[in-house]
């Protein structure tokens, strides 16, 4: 297992690589935007990566529900915490985008609202995660886990359903959209490069879990051993 | 690269801060990771 996370990580630092390559050098210059439409290339990516990690989510916190597995919960607990930090990407490089293109950094509008609404929802999350003590906090997790992935649909259609500052959709936007093929292969180099992150910090987040919930019975056991032997003297 | 050239450094701070948010959180996993190994260790021993 070792040597297949070994061969992945190589892998994945080679794929962050080429996209990197592909979004700064080889895919074209935007006419209107320049070059500062290249941060495209990190942005579009890590918004698709953190609305997969929050179905993933979405996926094993129904999955811990129905079964109550430790192993569901850790992978709940990884993929959130992962898409959390692919989400504040997308919230910061498009205000940083933003700026020079629209002369704002930042506008509630529906789409960015509704971003910062599913971000909010996932840090949520977390911080009861962390915090809260108590055996009923991977149920109350869970629960938000599920009610909170209804925001990544509203996400993703709030620029058809409404209208926006932020652009029209690249894929299915109707007439007029699209991207030059170079610069699509500029974007699938860099979803490729960053689900492939996305997987690497999930796997390593997720043993981690695991080893937490068997320190913590660990713990509880010499505890109890510990009890137990001054009952006996 | 060419273009609106005057806009570069928007380009540059974007690709630092998805840098700089992938190694934190790489640098927080390997952090914890030593924390639960010092625990065990020390769960080991008593």
């Amino acid at each position: 297992m070792k040597t297949l996370f070994n061969v992945l990580a190589v892998f994945t630092l080679l794929l962050l690589g080429y996209g990197f390559v592909q979004a700064m050098y080889i895919a074209p210059t935007e006419a209107t935007m320049g070059d500062v439409q290249r941060i495209f290339y990190y942005h579009l990516p890590s918004a698709w990566v953190a609305f997969l990690l929050f179905f993933v989510n979405f996926l094993a916190s129904c999955w811990y529900l129905i079964r109550r597995t430790q192993g569901a919960d850790a992978l709940a607990l990884a993929s959130a915490e992962v898409g959390v930090s692919f989400c504040t990407i997308v919230l910061i490089t498009g205000p940083i985008w933003a700026r020079p293109i629209w002369g704002i950094w930042w506008t509630w509008d529906a789409r960015l609202t509704s971003t910062l609404v599913l971000w909010l929802i996932y840090v949520s999350y977390l911080v009861l995660r962390h915090y809260a003590t108590g055996g009923q906090i991977p149920v109350l997790a869970a629960a938000l886990g599920i009610f909170g992935f209804v925001d990544v649909p509203i996400v993703y259609m709030a620029i058809r359903w409404f209208r926006t500052q932020h652009p029209q959709p690249v894929i299915g936007g109707g007439q007029g959209s699209g991207l030059d093929p170079r610069m699509w292969v500029a974007v699938l180099w860099n979803l490729a490069a960053f689900a492939m992150l996305a997987l690497m910090f999930v796997w390593i987040r997720y043993k981690q879990a695991r080893a937490e919930y068997a320190l913590e019975e660990a713990h509880a056991q010499a505890s109890l051993d510990y009890e137990t032997e001054d009952a006996q003297q | 690269m060419n273009g609106a050239a005057n806009n570069n450094p928007y380009l540059y701070a974007s690709y630092i801060v998805v840098w700089v948010i992938h190694i934190a959180y790489a640098f927080t996993l390997v952090s914890r990771s030593k924390r639960m190994k010092r625990e065990t260790r020390e769960l080991n021993r008593q």
